[in-house]
């Protein structure tokens, strides 16, 4: 069995998604990307990175697989266990770096199902991954000509990509300015909080900008980027497959990672919530395209079963694998 | 075995390490997949057939590189940080301490860069079988460095027939070398020299020879 499988999905943003790249300042700006427009002109579009939903997958498949494996009721991993399955491993510099036994790579592989699809590093060599993840791209009128074409069918009315971010403003507040709560500090805490407010008082009335600095509250007003709740994004997953355990590691990767994916910061207060709302199943490399539409409810609920039974009955090698793993 | 032209057509940016992309390199990387051949490193390297001509010698194939041009540029970073959250919950007892600013546990924030190909193409010339080759780049999706992500995603392929220039077709033109080629190979004007790998796999430095090279 050799195939090339390509899961498409269009995701909405359940809540808002504060997925940022850097910060100026006290403002933080969105993740955006180039793209050329079919008339050579350029525009910059908000996306989830693939990055960003690439290690979702990692961490969704990792948890599945220590579920599966009873190590989740009562974990004890060493460092180097939990960098391999939850960022890939490194090269750690231990060991023989030159040949590693292919039945070592096998057993491996076995083992982890998920680090023959992912890729990593474990003993001390690089394996490389046979799962692409693409970036998550607003759907709009910019992105327009790279979108599927189902995704345009369906989408039917595109704004643009500002049309969909919004500007945050929060504050951090200052218990101290808070008279009932200053009722709350110790007597001499209390003194020192009044007196920096008599101070802070007295700078503001001299208007001394050193002073003002010196003495101001710790309040921090910054402002975010966001992309509005009900947006749409289109991503694409695909994946080189060559047996059906690849196959249900493959499913159930995506899957686990749909039920509950969650990207972005901001996410104590609710931020980052994606939802699959439509997908598309293609077997690129099978005689024939085939097209055809997914239940994304189904989704979780009937794969996993050979992934889950594969790491079940390998359990005990698998706990004594990451005991010992230089990754 | 014909005189081939070979285009890429991409859908978004690519990354390249050294503005390059090696025909033979990909036809030999699409056949491990298909013959799910183990990584390198893990075992001894096979040999891989390719449908392109080899030279006389036998050292290389007659294919040139991709050098192409780029009209835009992007800078992106590569975050990499040590799962925390996971360490604090699941961590052995006697795993006490992260360093997040030293060590296996440092967290990092790479540059890398990705650049659009003028008019999204990306194009070779090679001496080869058509169909297998077209049959051999279906498997080839993505081109370039941090393929994984998404980058350098193809279109489409076209593998089509190509009126030969003539004499050094496909590796030199015009005096100029369209792929490492030795320093002595007929037909090259004052080529630039460097070391580099002649053959794939190319990412094995100690195979390295001084070769011209294109500018």
């Amino acid at each position: 069995m050799h195939e090339i499988k390509r899961f498409e999905f269009l995701l909405e943003a359940a809540t808002p998604i504060a997925h940022h790249s850097e910060v100026h300042g006290n403002s933080a700006v969105a993740f955006r990307r180039k793209i050329r427009m079919p008339d050579g002109a350029w525009a910059q579009v908000a996306c989830v990175t693939s990055d960003t939903m690439r290690h979702a997958c990692r961490e969704a498949i990792a948890y599945a697989f220590l579920d599966a494996a009873g190590l989740l009721a009562d974990p004890s991993l060493s460092e180097a266990a939990l960098r391999l399955l939850f960022a890939g491993g490194m090269i750690t510099g231990r060991g023989d770096a030159s040949t590693i036994k292919l039945d070592t790579y096998r057993e491996m592989c076995d083992l982890v199902p998920s680090l023959s699809l992912l890729g990593g590093c474990a003993g001390n060599r690089v394996i490389p991954g046979r799962l692409v993840v693409e970036d998550a791209l607003l759907v709009c009128a910019e992105s327009k000509h790279l979108l599927p074409k189902w995704i345009v069918d369906h989408v039917g009315q595109f704004d643009t990509s500002r049309a969909h971010m919004e500007l945050e403003q929060r504050v951090r507040m200052d218990p101290t300015l808070d008279p009932g709560k200053r009722k709350l500090l110790s007597a001499g805490a209390a003194s020192d909080a009044e007196n920096r407010l008599l101070q802070s008082e007295a700078a503001h009335d001299t208007d001394i900008a050193t002073a003002r600095e010196a003495t101001k509250s710790t309040m921090l007003p910054r402002t975010f980027e966001r992309v509005a709740s009900g947006s749409l994004f289109s991503w694409g997953v695909e994946a080189t497959l060559y047996n059906d355990l690849d196959v249900d590691v493959f499913s159930t990767t995506v899957a686990a990672m749909l039920a509950n994916a969650r990207v972005g910061g901001k996410r104590g207060t609710g931020h980052g919530l994606l939802r699959a709302i439509m997908a598309k199943g293609v077997a690129v490399s099978a005689p024939a395209d085939r097209l055809h539409p997914m239940d994304t409810t189904d989704l979780a609920a009937k794969t996993g079963t050979m992934f889950r039974s594969h790491v079940q009955a390998r359990a005990a090698r698998i706990k004594e694998f990451l005991a010992t793993v230089n990754a | 075995m014909t005189p081939l032209r070979i285009t890429a057509r991409l859908d978004g940016p690519i990354s390249l390490r050294d503005g390059s992309l090696r025909l033979d390199g990909l036809l030999a990387w699409a056949v491990a997949q298909r013959d799910q051949l183990p990584p390198p490193g893990f075992g001894e390297l096979a040999d891989i057939e390719i449908p392109v001509t080899k030279e006389p010698c036998g050292r290389f194939h007659l294919c040139s590189f991709a050098t192409p041009k780029f009209d835009q540029h992007e800078l992106r970073y590569v975050n990499r940080k040590f799962p925390l959250a996971e360490a604090q919950a699941m961590g052995a007892t006697k795993f006490r301490r992260i360093l997040l600013s030293a060590g296996p546990t440092k967290s990092y924030r790479l540059p890398s860069e990705v650049a659009w190909a003028e008019r999204d193409e990306v194009e070779w010339f090679a001496m080869g079988d058509a169909d297998a080759i077209r049959d051999l780049l279906t498997l080839v999706r993505y081109l370039g460095h941090k393929r994984s992500t998404g980058r350098g995603r193809v279109r489409e392929w076209a593998v089509d027939p190509y009126e030969s220039w003539g004499d050094g077709f496909p590796v030199v033109r015009d005096g100029k070398p369209l792929r490492a080629l030795p320093a002595d190979w007929p037909g090259l004007e004052d080529p630039p020299l460097a070391y580099a790998t002649i053959t794939f796999p190319y990412w094995m430095h100690s195979r390295e020879q001084l070769c011209a090279v294109p500018g």
